[in-house]
């Protein structure tokens, strides 16, 4: 119970971060950017919306769905520091369910853009999220550990530097940064998942954005660096991905494709070499 | 398999103007492209009807609000000639001069608008950055940033002097060395490379079939400018001849570095004609004239490519305006060009014709829903209106 309160009380720290990321994506930019609180001032305006649906039941539940998914990813990582023991696989199972709402969600809402984001997300899935798990998998079959709380391995990436580089590799795709993320592509397809969802709905939608970023870089933090340092450097590779986010134009989705096929087959490789 | 209709427009991201793409989709290729315009027609030409020529301007100017000056130009070298006026020298040069920077403004907002395309919004910030120091220059220079309405018939409402003309020179330094750098992100960056070479190509036949003018003619290896072809107020200077940026491949990629070349032409023409004019010389003050009855065209080269302006006057005022803006003309290549290509290029292809949708609209059919026809009797002379 202790637990649930703390990742309640780490939502507002997850939507600050996104709030200074925006600031850092606009330093990037040369501009000045939008206030730290401006991603609350989003969310509490959207509160207060007038709401049209678009779609079906389907479409009206994914976004409590999201968000009891990102709550439930928040609890695994960070928590796990604090004694709550969970199967490292059931992160890698939580993430897949999130995407799969969002191709649900976006399907239900008949949006030709939408459509075509949940197409793209599902060529996509094949590469990155295959990846994803074998990484998870290498992580704790590399340093020997069973679950997320007795996981004490500090430095790993001396120690596992390919499969770090993996991991931090399909990171773009799941935190959506460019080169790698034609799926939200707003010169083509609009708002990719989001384009009929408005008013609460979508402030809930980003309010699981939010929390499965600052998720994203905590795991990295924990697993690459070691769980001491999970909190201090999620801040670190907001910023990195802000970097790669400003300085690289995006990929067309038929190469997007093939890297991340490529780079399962590769994840694949890594476990024959590791086993071996 | 089966056939998606993909709608692009008339809002979307993509599109900074209205204009209805209809996508005709198999997975993710495009099998056929049609699209539909009349979502922004404004009526400059019956707006400009009825009045003198003075005023008519007024309206001319404000066709577009990217090439205001290429439009003033247009008309006045059709309307001093009916009108018998003979600006100086200075007067030229510093049309040529607002003209010329207005290019560099347009490519530089293009450029930025392309690199938004394809996600890089860091160079698209950069490039507005500069855009703004040639916007400054263009407060400076005529008191306002967007719309300039800095010509008159015959003459120019002020006149530029060593104050003026040392700023110029001073802020395109400035802007040089920065664009040259950017540009060389644009022609080096791996990705845009793989995202612009062998898309939306238009082959040279093709352009010629269908009269493509500006850089998307030059882009497929056509020889054609205005400036150069047919040389008009300022451009007819020895020193002042342009040298067109001509490449040969006729894809996005090659329409980018034309543009971005054709950057530093303006820069060089802006720094000669700075150089050419004497500060202490006034020009003329503007004279009263009367037109009985004239007829006449003029065209000019506008960033985006040949502006046609055709003026009917009678008893000094204009009876037939008719204002043909280089999108007109390169709208045949449109729905040619997406087909075979991928969803994801289709920013990239309507980015790199850069369509001005708005300056173009032309009619607006309202009439029960049918379909009129124009003969050209009614294009000449103008059409009385129920």
């Amino acid at each position: 119970m202790t637990e649930l309160v703390y990742a309640i009380l780490l939502i507002p720290i997850a939507i600050l971060i996104e709030g200074v990321r925006r600031k850092f994506i606009a330093r990037m930019h040369n501009r000045d950017g939008p206030p730290i609180l401006q991603p609350f001032y989003d969310i509490v305006k959207l509160f207060g919306k007038e709401r049209y649906s678009h779609g079906n039941l389907i479409f009206e539940l994914v976004p409590y769905l999201a968000v009891i998914c990102s709550v439930f990813m928040l609890l695994v990582v960070p928590f796990s520091i604090f004694g709550f023991e969970f199967d490292f696989l059931l992160l890698g199972y939580i993430f897949i369910l999130q995407d799969t709402f969002y191709i649900f969600g976006a399907l239900a809402s008949r949006s030709p853009f939408a459509m075509y984001a949940s197409v793209r997300e599902l060529l996509l899935m094949f590469g990155y999220e295959i990846t994803f798990i074998i990484v998870l998998t290498l992580f704790f079959y590399g340093t020997g550990a069973t679950s997320f709380q007795n996981y004490n391995t500090e430095f790993a990436f001396m120690q596992l530097p390919l499969v770090s580089l993996f991991l931090m590799f399909t990171a773009f795709i799941i935190l959506r940064v460019t080169p790698y993320d034609v799926m939200t592509a707003e010169a083509e397809i609009g708002a990719g998942f989001f384009s009929e969802y408005s008013a609460k709905p979508l402030a809930i939608l980003e309010i699981a954005e939010f929390i499965k970023d600052f998720v994203v870089y905590m795991l990295l933090g924990f697993l690459i660096v070691g769980k001491t340092y999970a909190l201090i450097l999620a801040p670190v590779f907001m910023i990195f991905y802000v970097i790669m986010l400003t300085s690289s134009p995006r990929y067309s989705t038929i190469v997007t494709a093939k890297t991340f096929l490529i780079l399962a087959l590769l994840a694949f490789a890594d476990i024959v070499f590791l086993v071996i | 398999m089966h056939t998606t209709i993909y709608p692009i427009g008339p809002q979307h991201p993509s599109l900074k103007e209205p204009i209805f793409l209809k996508l005709h989709v198999e997975g993710s290729r495009i099998t056929k492209a049609e699209f539909n315009l009349g979502y922004a027609h404004r009526g400059v030409e019956k707006c400009a009807e009825g009045y003198t020529l003075d005023t008519a301007l007024h309206a001319v100017q404000r066709t577009c609000g990217i090439c205001s000056q290429c439009h003033s130009m247009a008309f006045l070298t059709t309307v001093e000639p009916l009108a018998n006026i003979q600006p100086t020298e200075k007067v030229y040069l510093q049309r040529l001069i607002i003209a010329e920077l207005e290019r560099m403004h347009s490519h530089l907002l293009w450029a930025g608008i392309m690199a938004h395309e394809i996600g890089l919004e860091t160079l698209f910030m950069y490039y507005m950055r500069e855009r703004e120091h040639v916007l400054d220059v263009f407060d400076e220079l005529t008191g306002n940033r967007v719309h300039h309405s800095a010509d008159l018939v015959g003459t120019m409402k002020r006149s530029f002097g060593k104050k003026e003309l040392s700023m110029v020179i001073e802020k395109l330094g400035h802007i040089e060395a920065e664009v040259k750098e950017l540009r060389g992100v644009m022609e080096t960056d791996g990705i845009i490379a793989s995202r612009f070479k062998k898309h939306g190509n238009i082959t040279n036949k093709l352009a010629k079939t269908l009269g493509l003018v500006g850089p998307v003619a030059r882009a497929s290896g056509i020889n054609y400018d205005v400036r150069q072809d047919a040389p008009y107020m300022a451009y007819k200077m020895k020193e002042l001849r342009v040298k067109p940026v001509i490449r040969t491949e006729g894809d996005a990629w090659a329409r980018t570095l034309v543009r971005c070349d054709e950057i530093f032409e303006s820069m060089r023409l802006v720094r000669k004609a700075c150089e050419m004019i004497n500060p202490n010389e006034e020009i003329p003050v503007k004279k009263n004239f009367f037109v009985k009855e004239a007829t006449g065209f003029g065209r000019v080269e506008a960033p985006r490519g040949e502006n046609f302006h055709f003026v009917k006057i009678a008893d000094n005022k204009i009876v037939r305006l008719k204002l043909r803006t280089p999108t007109l003309a390169n709208l045949p290549a449109f729905s040619g060009l997406f087909e075979g290509e991928d969803i994801t290029d289709v920013p990239v292809i309507v980015a790199s014709l850069d369509p001005c949708i708005s300056c173009m609209e032309r009619v607006a059919v309202i009439k029960n829903g049918k379909q009129e026809i124009w003969t050209s009797h009614e294009l000449f002379e103008g059409r009385k209106h129920d």
